[in-house]
């Protein structure tokens, strides 16, 4: 990055904002929002948890002013807005069922055209059953496969905690995935 | 059995295209480009994109109908079971009087009975109050022969009055809470206008309603700091730095944000931000805390604006907030 250079101008500072959000939208959007869903579910909550991580993003840049830096700043931010949206809807979420009568969720089809949906339906299932730690770190992990020095940064943990996290969320996900993980193999 | 985890992972989310959003969040990082006092969530804009479309055309101080920014993905709009945020206004105590304050709630569903239903429970923050009863309104509409005006439908007539217990500001208020609410819902200021059963009502709680309602001057019906993150009884743990975010309006822009002891001592040393002051709008701002060294246990975010006077009128926010190992 070239914003090394013009370090100490504020203006400077405030174009190379502008400029990194607009370059790391158009690399990492799509991807960013995708991990909240496996994080969060919900695809509006999860558009919000990325928006919310661009917009601190750039008002960090000051102290990062390095694409790689910020993209590793916006995976966390991700992961610990979407631990927060997760804690916070849990009361609420309880809440509206109750208050709305509603419905659990209706049950897979067996039909043969919703196989891949009712596949994807129960790995977002399982992991919104998993602690929020194990889930992180499988996500981290296998979906933006990122080291285990990286996943330990990226949320504050030691490489061990990494390592049995992401053992037992396998272990937990492969028991509640059942024929789902079996068929795949 | 990893290759197989990573596959089932990039397939769950294979099928989801987020909506463009760059405008949204340039929006919210450019002061000069935000005509709201706040800044809306992008979740309550895309909730708006689905109404607004059709539904502002003629109204000369809203956003057009065609933003960019209004663009939303297909799956934010069209689930109607999907849980999505909006921020509804409660009642607070200001040393100028009661205020309105803005909290994120989780709202399902029909989003305008859902928000006006949210402003019939009770507010998450202890601090705050509703003025509202539940089963206050039948619904609200929002259609384009309406002329960009929100209908917002009593249930009955018990709120024609206002009630001997209130005072007038407080109606005033309550009456702001409805409109505040609305004007976030779809990212407008659209006018108001109270009805009950088909036809407007001419006061609400004693407030004249015959015509359509605007809301007031920002900072005489806001609290001049109001806190959007954390959320109250958020639990943080003290390896991650807190994030504190909201809106606010203080004297040369000063604000200033502590986490304290439930007994009232500050545990980490006052933190300055600097928000905005003289334009009729909150600016937003934000500040992260250290927890690094802040033990388990309960404590309180507190953000206070400035008051040159020396007599202490603060506005003030706070958050209860748990911080775990």
């Amino acid at each position: 990055m070239t914003t090394h250079a013009l370090a100490g101008a504020v203006s400077a500072d405030r174009w190379g904002a502008d400029e990194a959000l607009e370059e790391l939208y158009a690399a990492h959007w799509r991807q960013l929002v995708r991990l909240a869903v496996l994080l969060v579910r919900d695809v509006g909550t999860a558009e919000e948890v990325a928006q919310d991580a661009f917009v601190a993003m750039h008002g960090r840049w000051g102290r990062l002013r390095d694409n790689d830096l910020a993209l590793a700043y916006l995976r966390q931010a991700v992961v610990n807005r979407s631990r927060s949206v997760l804690r916070h809807r849990g009361v609420v979420d309880r809440h509206l069922r109750a208050s709305a009568g509603l419905a659990p969720e209706a049950a897979p089809s067996s039909d043969a055209h919703a196989l891949d949906a009712d596949r994807r339906v129960a790995v977002l299932d399982a992991l919104g059953q998993l602690p929020d730690r194990q889930r992180e770190v499988l996500v981290l992990r296998h979906y933006l496969e990122l080291s285990e020095a990286e996943i330990a940064d990226a949320l504050g943990i030691a490489r061990g905690s990494v390592k049995s996290h992401a053992s037992r969320g396998a272990a937990a996900l492969r028991e509640l995935l059942g024929d789902v993980w079996r068929d795949e193999s | 059995m990893t290759d197989q985890l990573r596959e089932l992972l990039s397939d769950a989310v294979g099928d989801v295209e987020p909506g463009y959003a760059l405008d949204h969040i340039r929006a919210r990082t450019t002061r000069s480009r935000r005509r709201w006092p706040y800044a809306a969530g992008g979740a309550a804009l895309a909730i708006a994109a689905s109404v607004t479309a059709f539904a502002v055309i003629g109204q000369d101080n809203t956003p057009t109908a065609t933003d960019p920014g209004s663009t939303t993905s297909p799956s934010a709009t069209t689930s109607a079971t999907s849980i999505r945020p909006t921020e509804v206004y409660y009642v607070g105590d200001t040393p100028d009087g009661p205020r309105l304050y803005l909290e994120r709630r989780m709202i399902q569903g029909d989003p305008f009975a859902a928000a006006l239903d949210a402003l019939t429970q009770t507010p998450l923050d202890p601090d705050y109050r509703t003025y509202w009863p539940a089963g206050s309104f039948a619904g609200a509409d929002f259609a384009p022969s309406d002329n960009a005006v929100v209908q917002v439908s009593l249930a009955d007539a018990s709120l024609h009055d206002r009630p001997a217990t209130m005072d007038p500001a407080t109606a005033q208020m309550a009456i702001e809470q409805v409109v505040h609410t609305l004007h976030e819902l779809v990212s407008s200021r659209v006018a108001v206008q109270f009805i009950l059963d088909g036809n407007p009502i001419d006061q609400v709680l004693g407030v004249p309603t015959s015509e359509p309602l605007a809301s007031g001057p920002v900072l005489d019906t806001l609290a001049h700091v109001s806190l959007n993150t954390p959320t109250e009884g958020l639990i943080v743990d003290n390896d991650s730095p807190l994030g504190v975010e909201g809106v606010g309006n203080s004297f040369e822009g000063n604000i200033v944000t502590r986490l304290q002891s439930t007994d009232g001592r500050d545990v980490i040393d006052p933190q300055p931000t600097i928000a905005g002051t003289y334009e009729d709008r909150l600016f937003p701002f934000n500040v992260t805390l250290d927890l690094s060294d802040v033990p388990p246990g309960d404590y309180v975010v507190v953000s206070q604006t400035d008051d040159p006077s020396g007599l202490g009128r603060f506005h003030t926010d706070t958050r209860n907030i748990t911080v775990v190992d």
